[in-house]
């Protein structure tokens, strides 16, 4: 037993790296450009990743049973979705900035939650072509569990592993999945596939799933950062929008494992969600080593307790985050968890205004919101 | 009010192991504190309980072996970083140290069943073996649970049954200590729970697996001393300090 416990501290490094068609490669505190490595014949998903999404940055593990593992996930899923810009509306332009920006983490499990009908209760911003957009302040919505229907997705490789297929649907509606809801309420959008939804094609195609960022705001900088493989494969969506004074506010949508199998559970000590955060905050300070961008860390934990040590590391690394309270939003689990640090940007929280939303809108988890100024 | 309650756990040595560890010229000693009101609660409540003994007085007279003390060391060691991992999974994974935590309370839990498992065969094989059959016994009745779980989980993997086998013998090994430290330790974690509004319903498993640890250890421990003799006054020993904050 001690073995497999003292072995697992060799399989649980959470040590990343930039990946892509430039690999970038720390060496010793040195970072050097590496042109087309010969990885990416290795892993045919890499290629995969720069599909549509125009200048995504792409991170992962360097480990290679991790990049291994997640190779395998990446070949059942379609491209990257970035549209970088809202739909063109002078009346939503010219809200100004100031008087707020809303930030809503939801995971909504896989086209059960009502984006639309949250949208319009809850933000008062109203998805109809016809009628003029408008809303108390701009807005972020960081999405778990989004869905994506296309024939961009293709088929599933033979022997790789494909999660079986949800299709949850709202109480009242269709069934919309991430890029259609982008469409019908003229949002930027930033999504990054992670699995594969089932294997055989629903009514509008073949689906994949995984996280995704809308904003009434444009998307500038995208980065994907696959986290150290547990149970399943895990991709963070990070994208940045503009705040007053020429500033920029770093958003991030995460959603970590429930856990891996018992035997992973007793040889980590129960850390694999302490694994996939540490992964992906060495991606963010390769990206920002100063912690000087103001940032938003916010998603589904699968944390079974506020106490969890992934919510205290959490809160040590985004020092200016609300306290994470108590509070269910799934059953009688307190998964969904938002994070904040200022740095050096002109950000702030406004105090009292993280809380969560009692109508759930057809989701397994309920959203949780948070107003900065 | 306050203070701290000092328990002092000795392992006698041989005048043989008396010179080794003279030789070696340290003898350690190592503190565990116990900070959550609910391990307090279940640690005295299995000590005053003293869970884990036989019950019976052995007519004939038992001999040890050095296989057995070998075995001992072994199972000893398997067993108490087992129950020392588990017990410690839920209260670590709410500290900031988590792994490390685990690890930590895992070598200790291994330090203590290494002691007991020596002193054990030492003396009495035949407690050894009866530790490897309850082993066996465990990791069979582990991996059947999990097996029977299959149908009703969403994910389940061979490597499971495998974790449960590994569960379950620990559990054997600790005996009957093991058996009644878990399920009084369910009770008293359902119970905290109900009564406490911060308690999570894990953090009662978190209980049920501090009993069955500290049940598993007072068994190996009170059949350890059991079974040899009383130390000598000049002989060394080998000391554990559970210092109990109340």
């Amino acid at each position: 037993m001690l073995v497999v416990i003292f072995c697992a501290s060799c399989t649980v490094s959470h040590r990343m790296q930039p990946v892509g068609p430039r690999d970038v490669r720390s060496q010793a505190g040195a970072v050097a450009m590496v042109e087309g490595t010969a990885e990416h014949g290795e892993y045919p998903c890499e290629a995969r990743r720069e599909g549509e999404g125009e200048g995504v940055r792409w991170f992962g593990p360097q480990r290679e049973p991790d990049r291994r593992a997640l190779a395998a996930w990446c070949s059942g899923v379609g491209p990257v979705e970035f549209r970088p810009y809202p739909a063109s509306d002078g009346s939503l332009s010219s809200q100004p900035l100031n008087s707020g920006f809303t930030v809503v983490t939801w995971n909504v499990h896989v086209g059960g939650g009502d984006l639309v009908g949250f949208l319009g209760d809850e933000l008062e911003y109203v998805c109809d072509a016809r009628e003029p957009r408008k809303t108390k302040r701009h807005f972020a919505l960081l999405v778990q569990e989004a869905h994506r229907a296309s024939s961009s997705v293709p088929e599933v490789p033979e022997g790789a592993p494909a999660r079986d297929r949800i299709t949850a649907a709202p109480p009242d509606g269709p069934r919309l999945d991430i890029v259609q809801v982008a469409e019908k309420c003229g949002l930027a959008l930033l999504y990054v596939p992670s699995m594969r939804n089932g294997t055989e094609a629903g009514e509008l195609g073949r689906e994949d799933r995984g996280s995704a960022i809308l904003s009434t705001l444009p998307l500038t900088e995208p980065v994907a950062i696959e986290l150290p493989f547990e149970a399943q494969r895990r991709v963070t969506v990070v994208a940045s929008v503009p705040g007053p004074g020429g500033s920029e506010l770093r958003l991030a949508s995460v959603h970590y494992d429930v856990a891996g199998n018992i035997l992973r559970v007793l040889g980590t000590g129960g850390s694999m969600r302490v694994r996939q955060n540490d992964g992906m905050t060495e991606a963010l300070d390769l990206m920002d080593p100063e912690r000087a961008i103001p940032i938003v860390v916010a998603g589904d934990l699968n944390t079974w307790s506020y106490r969890e040590t992934v919510v205290q590391r959490m809160l040590e690394t985004y020092p200016d985050s609300p306290p994470p309270g108590n509070e269910k939003t799934r059953g009688n689990w307190p998964p969904d968890h938002l994070f904040f640090r200022a740095g050096a940007g002109a950000f702030g929280l406004v105090e009292d205004s993280y809380r969560v939303v009692d109508d759930a809108y057809g989701s397994d988890h309920k959203a949780r919101l948070a107003t900065f100024y | 009010m306050g203070g701290q309650l000092r328990i002092r756990l000795g392992v006698p040595l041989t005048e043989q192991e008396a010179a080794l560890v003279r030789l070696v010229g340290r003898i350690r000693t190592t503190r565990v504190a116990i900070q959550s009101p609910a391990a307090i609660l279940s640690f005295l409540l299995f000590l005053a309980a003293g869970p884990g003994s036989d019950g019976t007085v052995q007519a004939q007279e038992t001999t040890g072996s050095t296989e057995a003390t070998v075995a001992g060391a072994a199972m000893g060691l398997y067993a108490g970083a087992a129950l020392g991992g588990l017990a410690s999974l839920v209260p670590c994974n709410q500290t900031l140290a988590g792994i490390s935590c685990v690890r930590t309370v895992a070598v200790l839990g291994a330090g203590i069943g290494l002691a007991s498992g020596v002193t054990l065969g030492r003396e009495d094989s035949d407690a050894i073996w009866d530790a490897y059959r309850r082993a066996g016994v465990g990791f069979l009745a582990g991996s059947a649970v999990v097996l029977a779980l299959e149908p009703f989980v969403d994910r389940w993997s061979w490597a499971d049954v495998a974790a449960g086998g590994v569960i379950g013998s620990s559990i054997g090994a600790g005996g009957s200590g093991a058996w009644i430290g878990l399920v009084l330790g369910m009770g008293v974690g359902a119970g905290l729970w109900q009564v406490i509004p911060s308690m999570e319903m894990p953090d009662a498993i978190g209980v049920g697996l501090i009993g069955m640890a500290v049940g598993g250890f007072t068994s190996w421990i009170i059949r350890a001393v059991d079974a040899g003799d009383s130390p000598a006054s000049d002989l060394p020993v080998l000391q554990f300090d559970v210092a109990v904050p109340w």
